[in-house]
């Protein structure tokens, strides 16, 4: 990774860095599934003192909605299972969700917090905005009823003779992963701040070119380009973890329409230990 | 207990203009108030509401109690430490989201008290008022001192 490259840290990933508490007296702990890649990501940027992490200040207000969110969630469901008396359930939830707030404010304390302010963003986000809309798109193609119908059209008059079912094994990884993106886009929890992480690395990737470019003009020379990269786990904008050939769609369509790599926490931690 | 918040927010306006430490006017009130929120969480433990709504009472609750025995801890050291009007306009910061969530508390399904309380700690955190250590919680009352005591290296 090239000197002077940015990576926003998405809020999923400083939500799965601050979540690894263990109760005393409940028997189930609390931990995100990502936390050791995402709490090492940020570990090894504020030990070697990186400065090229940044994170956005709506992403830290929806972290903590977010976290409080999942204690509760925590709480309703312990409390099914469990006979636990209410004072010991309160004092364990209540310690969790300090100690998990405070491992958060730790987390964002050493990287770049960008405040609230989107004026500068506005044209990139229409932009971000018309993207999701084409993507989406493209993943509907891929919809069962969509791809049965397709494949009889191009048949043309032998289509009647096309089996439905041997088409749907053909894409049947295609489809779940259509189904999984499809549900990711529709969620309410893909929201205005997923769209403004985008924008603030397309405008950060502006930034680094124009400045490149500069310096290249000015002295006449080479420069390595530096990246902009988001560290998320999430759909919206890396890889999918189920294998077919729609696996990298979105990260593939952010990086060729707005040149920024939208990887998970791990693969940048590789690529910073590798430079 | 919004009354005892202003009386607070007037002492600590008061030790920030003339520079000076104020204790008989500033221990007093956080001890009622520390007294008053133990009180409340008694009550809300041992009432028939569900574990959910308990806890969105018990946990903004807690929070302020951190966040006060945090500012008594550093007033008794102030003098020492030189922290005068550190302390107080640190505390000034915190002052408003005590009052709006101790304006919220029994409002049972106001589900924004754990946001407020979870923005109060990290708005104390940035004024060091916010620091989870078993020692200096030593005289914290005795909910505090149970979970802090036993689990802070």
């Amino acid at each position: 990774m090239e000197a002077g490259s940015k990576i926003i840290l998405d809020t999923c990933v400083i939500i799965a860095a601050s979540i690894n508490h263990s109760c005393n007296n409940i028997p189930k702990n609390i931990i995100d599934k990502f936390h050791y890649v995402s709490k090492s990501l940020i570990d090894h940027i504020k030990n070697n003192n990186l400065d090229l992490a940044y994170v956005l200040e709506i992403s830290i207000i929806k972290a903590r909605k977010k976290l409080s969110k999942i204690i509760t969630r925590h709480l309703n469901r312990i409390s099914l299972t469990y006979v636990i008396d209410k004072e010991t359930f309160m004092k364990e939830h209540t310690f969790a969700l300090i100690k998990i707030n405070d491992s958060l404010n730790e987390h964002v304390i050493g990287v770049n917090v960008i405040p609230l302010g989107e004026d500068h963003l506005l044209e990139i986000k229409k932009k971000v905005n018309e993207f999701y809309k084409d993507v989406n798109g493209i993943i509907l193609r891929y919809h069962p009823k969509n791809q049965i119908r397709e494949q009889i059209r191009l048949a043309g008059r032998f289509g009647r003779f096309i089996k439905k079912r041997d088409i749907k094994n053909d894409y049947k990884k295609d489809f779940k992963i259509a189904r999984i993106l499809l549900e990711k886009f529709n969620s309410p929890e893909f929201d205005d701040e997923d769209i403004t992480i985008l924008s603030q690395a397309r405008y950060f990737k502006k930034e680094l070119n124009e400045e490149e470019n500069k310096i290249a003009a000015s002295e006449n020379k080479i420069i390595k380009e530096r990246e902009v990269y988001i560290a998320s786990t999430d759909y919206h904008f890396c890889e999918v973890e189920v294998e077919g050939s729609l696996k990298c769609l979105v990260p593939d369509k952010i990086e060729e329409r707005f040149h920024v790599k939208a990887w998970k926490p791990e693969k940048i931690l590789k690529e910073l230990l590798r430079k | 207990m919004l009354k005892e918040v202003d009386d607070l927010k007037l002492a600590f306006l008061e030790m920030e203009r003339n520079e000076k430490l104020n204790l008989t006017s500033s221990l007093p009130i956080i001890d009622e108030l520390a007294q008053e929120l133990k009180r409340f969480r008694e009550t809300i433990i041992n009432s028939k509401l569900s574990a959910e709504s308990t806890f969105k009472e018990y946990y903004p609750s807690f929070v302020i109690s951190v966040v006060l025995q945090n500012m008594k801890n550093r007033l008794n050291e102030a003098e020492k430490m030189g922290d005068n009007p550190i302390i107080a306009l640190n505390s000034l910061k915190v002052i408003t989201p005590i009052k709006e969530i101790i304006s919220n508390l029994g409002n049972y399904r106001n589900s924004d008290s754990i946001e407020l309380a979870t923005n109060l700690q990290a708005e104390a955190t940035k004024n060091n008022l916010f620091v989870i250590d078993s020692n200096r919680l030593k005289a914290a009352d005795s909910v505090l001192r149970d979970i802090f005591s036993e689990k802070i290296a």
